[in-house]
């Protein structure tokens, strides 16, 4: 019954949500304490911006990569012309495409906390000396520790179930770029009802438990 | 911060494509038999055969951006031709592997799957679930046959058409009970009926449409450009024999 069930694509899944989420904290961050300064129109704009993953349907925005990403396209001609293998098709293809389609998911949490959080901290510990790194992880850190959890938690949660995008630029590839969800769906393709349904469980419980784990942590930290 | 930085880019080059064997891109409506074949063709030849299934459609536009496939097969002639003519395949190497069969499927009792019988007033009727025609060659042939017996425009008219994203969205459309009558691949329910669905189709009917009434649903193989490999060549010897050409036939397909 189970005998084309391979476990491989919640690992590949485990690997893209993981990779997504820690890049998009990281350039999610100065993204995010930029937007919250800024005021007006210009704020408006940018945000509009970052929110515009959220309308274009995921297998669109998956299309539209593929073109940039592709050997002829800008980014992918730019990203070859440095002698790197194709982004198309690849780990690395699936991971700049889950975090364009992750960055409101992650952006959004922050720049609120980041609103919430107001200019007189950080001027305060500026008076007293504190260099931008040493304030971002003495003040700031500390003190948005909550947002980080939301945007860290949804933005990994989104990819985990991401479809759409990774099946355009992914190409489905058993072994490489084929994750859970379009497993899944292969399987269902395929009429492999059993297989797909315990794929999904595993899926569900494995995302359980890293969201459990997570959200345990946030209560020590609070602590 | 140095350490975690190079920890993630040796993560992330740990998973590189095993490039060894067969990779083959297919069709969905064709994912299953083909499964089934490359399992025997491996067993046989210790070849691994790693197969991507999507809609034709996808796969085209992929194969054009170099997605690594040796094989594409297409479900029409259409896309393996337009590869054809950008010098995208191997010369010669385009052949037609399988002839679809369209059928109409009922799992309603008060539903005839005689479409010359089917009463569009009959209240048990909310939706007739075919495949898109944009997308899928499967809904060009339902929407011809459909209206061949009249019933296409009165269908439309009432929004009683549920269009599937691909054959495999009609199929279950229809097993789920949502369209209670549709047109699908014949070697859909094929499939199906090796499955625990079986019992539900067992209790329906099922019509193979006459095959004049749509246009061939001719589906085609290429070898994609640069890939042909001594690997492939015996895959297709193997491919051509009496066998699997009775296999393919099996599984609700006729045999070019």
């Amino acid at each position: 019954m189970l005998a084309d069930l391979s476990l491989q694509p919640l690992w590949i899944t485990l690997q893209v949500a993981l990779y997504t989420t820690l890049i998009l904290m990281v350039i999610g961050t100065p993204l995010a304490l930029w937007l919250a300064r800024i005021k007006g129109k210009k704020k408006a704009v940018f945000e509009a911006l970052i929110a515009l993953p959220l309308v274009l349907p995921p297998t669109v925005l998956g299309f539209y990569l593929l073109l940039i990403l592709s050997p002829d396209g800008a980014l992918g001609q730019v990203w070859q012309a440095f002698g790197f293998a194709p982004l198309t098709f690849s780990m690395t293809g699936l991971v700049i495409g889950s975090v364009i389609y992750s960055l409101p998911f992650a952006v959004q949490p922050l720049m609120s906390g980041f609103e919430l959080l107001g200019k007189r901290p950080l001027e305060a510990a500026s008076a007293l000396g504190a260099k931008p790194i040493d304030r971002f992880f003495s003040i700031i850190l500390p003190l948005t520790r909550r947002h980080y959890l939301v945007a860290f938690t949804l933005a990994f949660a989104h990819t985990m179930g991401e479809f759409g995008v990774i099946l355009m630029i992914g190409g489905n590839i058993p072994g490489a770029t084929q994750v859970a969800s379009i497993a899944i769906y292969s399987h269902v393709e395929a009429m492999e009802y059993t297989q797909a349904h315990v794929l999904s469980a595993i899926l569900l419980v494995m995302s359980f438990v890293v969201l459990s784990i997570v959200y345990g942590l946030n209560r020590k930290l609070s602590r | 911060m140095k350490k975690l930085v190079f920890l993630f880019f040796f993560l992330i080059s740990s998973v590189v494509y095993a490039d060894n064997g067969i990779h083959i891109a297919v069709a969905t409506n064709f994912f299953a038999t083909l499964k089934v074949l490359a399992k025997d063709f491996t067993q046989q030849t210790g070849i691994k055969i790693s197969i991507s299934n999507g809609s034709t459609g996808m796969l085209y536009a992929q194969i054009k951006r170099g997605a690594p496939f040796d094989m594409f097969f297409a479900g029409d002639s259409e896309r393996p031709e337009l590869l054809e003519q950008q010098g995208l395949i191997e010369k010669n190497s385009r052949f037609t592997y399988a002839i679809g069969k369209l059928v109409v499927w009922s799992t309603n009792k008060q539903l005839s799957a005689d479409l010359s019988k089917l009463d569009l007033k009959n209240k048990n009727l909310l939706f007739v679930a075919i495949a898109n025609p944009k997308t899928a060659p499967y809904g060009v042939a339902a929407v011809a046959v459909l209206k061949h017996y009249g019933l296409y425009q009165q269908l439309q008219h009432d929004n009683k058409i549920a269009y599937g994203e691909n054959i495999g969205a009609t199929f279950h459309y229809i097993a789920s009970g949502n369209a209670q009558i549709g047109l699908i691949a014949k070697s859909y329910l094929f499939n199906a009926s090796s499955t625990a669905k079986s019992d539900k189709i067992m209790q329906g009917e099922v019509v193979e449409v006459a095959k004049n009434l749509y246009p061939p649903l001719t589906q085609q193989a290429v070898i994609l450009k640069g890939k042909n490999s001594a690997e492939i060549k015996q895959f297709l010897q193997f491919f051509h024999s009496k066998k699997i050409k009775n296999i393919i036939n099996s599984h609700g397909y006729g045999v070019g």
